[in-house]
């Protein structure tokens, strides 16, 4: 167990060096030298970044700061990690967002996927499928649309501007988590049903088990392939973000990472980068620990 | 309970079998219109958009004339008539009905080049006035440079949907090719293969795309170019999660019976390949290209739409949308959102026809 989450750890290190290596190789792709794009780097800068050195030597350095939680100077002369993440709280609203979205979309997915299966066929089950039919169709950035557009027509207030409004949070959080919401929503319900039909819960229901505890059973047998998805869930989080940055304007780390692009910053486009390679792996390895606690079934080798 | 609900009554489900074939037909007429679409967007549209397109040519286009579609009047001074007329744009936008004119089909236009080879000029529909007169029809309403917005969402479908084929064409025969050769053969070419999808996979999509657009756009410049970046950077970043799908199908069909038997006879590896493995996962491969054709549409509209795509004077669904990024503009002119219903229909139509598809193709997982 210890052995393989070392290994995991041993191997997602590769991994990011590997990321980290096309990062820099994209913004090294930049047509010209750093130092083209960004002009207000000082003798000292280019010392310490080795600007004016071949592509490995450089690569070498933004390394071996990166270990110093430095990661370049940004176009505007402040540091990259100031622009990207602390400058305005960009990082805590990132959190609150990803945290909101994760902490509405799961519970409110299964617990829809359960109701689902359970009453099979139902009204309500009529109901969720429909939407989630008619959701799926929906990419997040036309809902953001409607949704602002119904807002500022109703209310006559914009959900956008240059601030996090925590009143339009579950605005953000809609947007940002409805791919999400559906997806687990129909994965529960097929797994569920799946499991409802298997030999085990007839067994249970046989020896006169109450319902509740044969859903105990059902539900975490039917939970763990989610539990797989989680890593897979990341992305689209991820991409929802990028869009409702877009659209709403809204000062997180997504937004200062589009706006690098915008800007020609490459020490920011490498970082962001990186940072999302980070995130991505940290969140496969950590679904891959919550299936191993989840499921005593699993042995990982090693 | 939940005991009562495992039994299923027979009765609805025929009759949702049914509602769901019918639906399923639906979605496939869709799709066959969507393709006469791409085909002839030109023709459909009353207007050219790319003759019109830096052109100097005046015409008569008022910035955001809203939607005539609800303005085609059927009724005259002599009663209901069967050819429907709209009445004059006045300056500010409002009508005039003191001036009318009839709409005609197959009329004469705008020039354009249908496929880039035969000149013609000859349109669905339309009024068949010159591009100075008051008496257009904007069938869709217009935008802020006073371009026909139904001639550009047919176009911007065209890009927006042949970019998705492609892609996908694109795709799976990357996917197929480094899929089956993973899954066959096994060994260090699966461990090569298998370890650079995990790289491209831990990367996020929509951030790799952005960068390579970026980076793309620096270096080659022009209208069709950008198209064929968009392209490449689609497929580049898509092809990983494919691969990885059809070598589980490859891996699971490669120990079945008639592949043993093949090899036996001695049937080169190339043979088994394309004839015994291919062909019994060929279902499964229809319905996967029927459903990460959505997807592919849904991540270019998504990158037109933040800026990364599409670029004027192409365009597409998502850069369309773009317009409409402002709750302002949204409001006092609802119908930049129009581009929205084509998108959301196209995706709704494909997802649909590749679950029907898995349903009758009777493809598992």
């Amino acid at each position: 167990m210890v052995g393989y989450i070392l290994r995991r750890i041993f191997y997602m290190i590769l991994m990011l060096l590997l990321i980290s290596f096309i990062a820099f190789a994209i913004i090294q792709a930049m047509p010209g030298s750093i130092l083209d794009y960004i002009h207000i780097y000082s003798e000292e800068d280019v010392k310490t970044y080795g600007l004016n050195q071949p592509f490995l030597v450089q690569y070498g350095k933004w390394l071996s700061r990166l270990l110093h939680l430095d990661f370049g100077i940004a176009g505007n002369g402040m540091p990259v990690s100031a622009v990207l993440f602390t400058e305005g709280a960009k990082w805590f609203y990132s959190l609150i967002i990803i945290c909101a979205t994760m902490l509405f979309a799961w519970p409110l997915g299964i617990a829809i996927g359960i109701c689902s299966a359970l009453w099979q066929n139902s009204l309500w089950d009529r109901i969720a499928l429909f939407i989630s039919v008619f959701g799926i169709a929906l990419p997040n950035f036309l809902l953001a649309l409607f949704l602002s557009w119904i807002l500022y027509r109703g209310l006559g207030i914009p959900p956008v501007g240059n601030k996090f409004q925590l009143e339009f949070l579950w605005l953000y959080i809609l947007v940002i988590g409805s791919a999400s919401i559906i997806s687990i929503m129909r994965h529960m319900r097929s797994n569920l049903i799946d499991v409802l039909t298997t030999d085990y819960i007839r067994t249970a229901r046989a020896k006169g088990l109450r319902e509740h505890v044969i859903l105990k059973h059902g539900v975490r047998n039917a939970i763990n392939p989610l539990i797989s998805m989680l890593g897979f869930y990341i992305p689209t989080l991820f991409e929802g973000m990028i869009v409702a940055a877009a659209i709403f304007n809204i000062p997180i780390i997504e937004r200062a990472y589009l706006e690098a692009f915008k800007n020609q910053d490459p020490y920011v486009i490498a970082t962001g980068l990186l940072f999302f390679g980070i995130i991505l792996l940290a969140g496969n390895l950590l679904a891959d620990l919550l299936l191993l606690m989840n499921d005593p079934r699993i042995r990982y080798e090693g | 309970m939940g005991r009562k609900n495992i039994n299923v009554k027979v009765s609805p489900k025929g009759y949702r079998k049914k509602r769901r074939r019918s639906l399923s037909i639906a979605s496939a007429i869709i799709v066959l219109l969507l393709i006469i679409f791409i085909i002839l967007p030109e023709f459909i549209s009353p207007y050219s958009y790319c003759l019109r397109y830096g052109e100097t040519e005046y015409r008569f286009a008022p910035r955001y004339s809203p939607p005539m579609i609800g303005r085609l009047h059927f009724w005259g001074e002599t009663g209901f008539t069967l050819r429907p007329f709209v009445c004059a744009i006045g300056e500010d936008g409002e009508e005039d009905c003191s001036r009318q004119y009839p709409i005609y089909f197959f009329i004469h236009g705008d020039r354009y080049r249908l496929w880039g080879i035969f000149e013609t000029n000859l349109h669905l529909f339309g009024t068949g006035e010159p591009s100075d007169s008051p008496g257009q029809i904007f069938l869709l309403g217009t935008d802020e440079g006073g371009e026909d917005l139904l001639t550009k969402i047919l176009l911007g479908g065209r890009t927006t949907l042949s970019i998705s084929f492609i892609v996908v064409f694109i795709n799976f025969l990357l996917g197929i090719i480094l899929g089956s050769l993973s899954g066959y053969y096994g060994r260090w070419i699966d461990d090569i293969i298998q370890r650079v999808t995990e790289i491209f996979m831990s990367i996020p999509r929509l951030a790799l795309l952005i960068s390579l657009t970026f980076i793309a756009n620096f270096y080659f410049k022009g209208t069709t170019i950008n198209y064929w970046i968009i392209v490449g950077v689609l497929s580049f970043v898509n092809w990983a999660p494919l691969a990885r799908e059809i070598r589980g199908q490859v891996l699971a069909v490669r120990e079945e019976e008639y592949v043993m038997a093949a090899k036996a006879l001695g049937a080169t590896a190339g043979h088994i390949i394309i004839n015994h493995i291919l062909r019994n996962i060929s279902g499964f491969l229809i319905v996967s290209a029927t459903l990460s054709i959505p997807n592919i549409i849904i991540l270019e509209s998504v990158l037109s739409f933040i800026g990364w795509g599409i670029q004027e004077p192409l365009m597409s669904w998502g850069s369309l949308l773009q317009a409409a990024n402002r709750p302002v503009v949204i409001t006092n002119y609802p119908w930049l959102l129009i581009p929205a219903f084509p998108l959301f229909f196209t995706i709704f139509a494909f997802n649909f026809l590749g679950d029907a598809l898995r349903d009758a193709l009777e493809v598992r997982g």
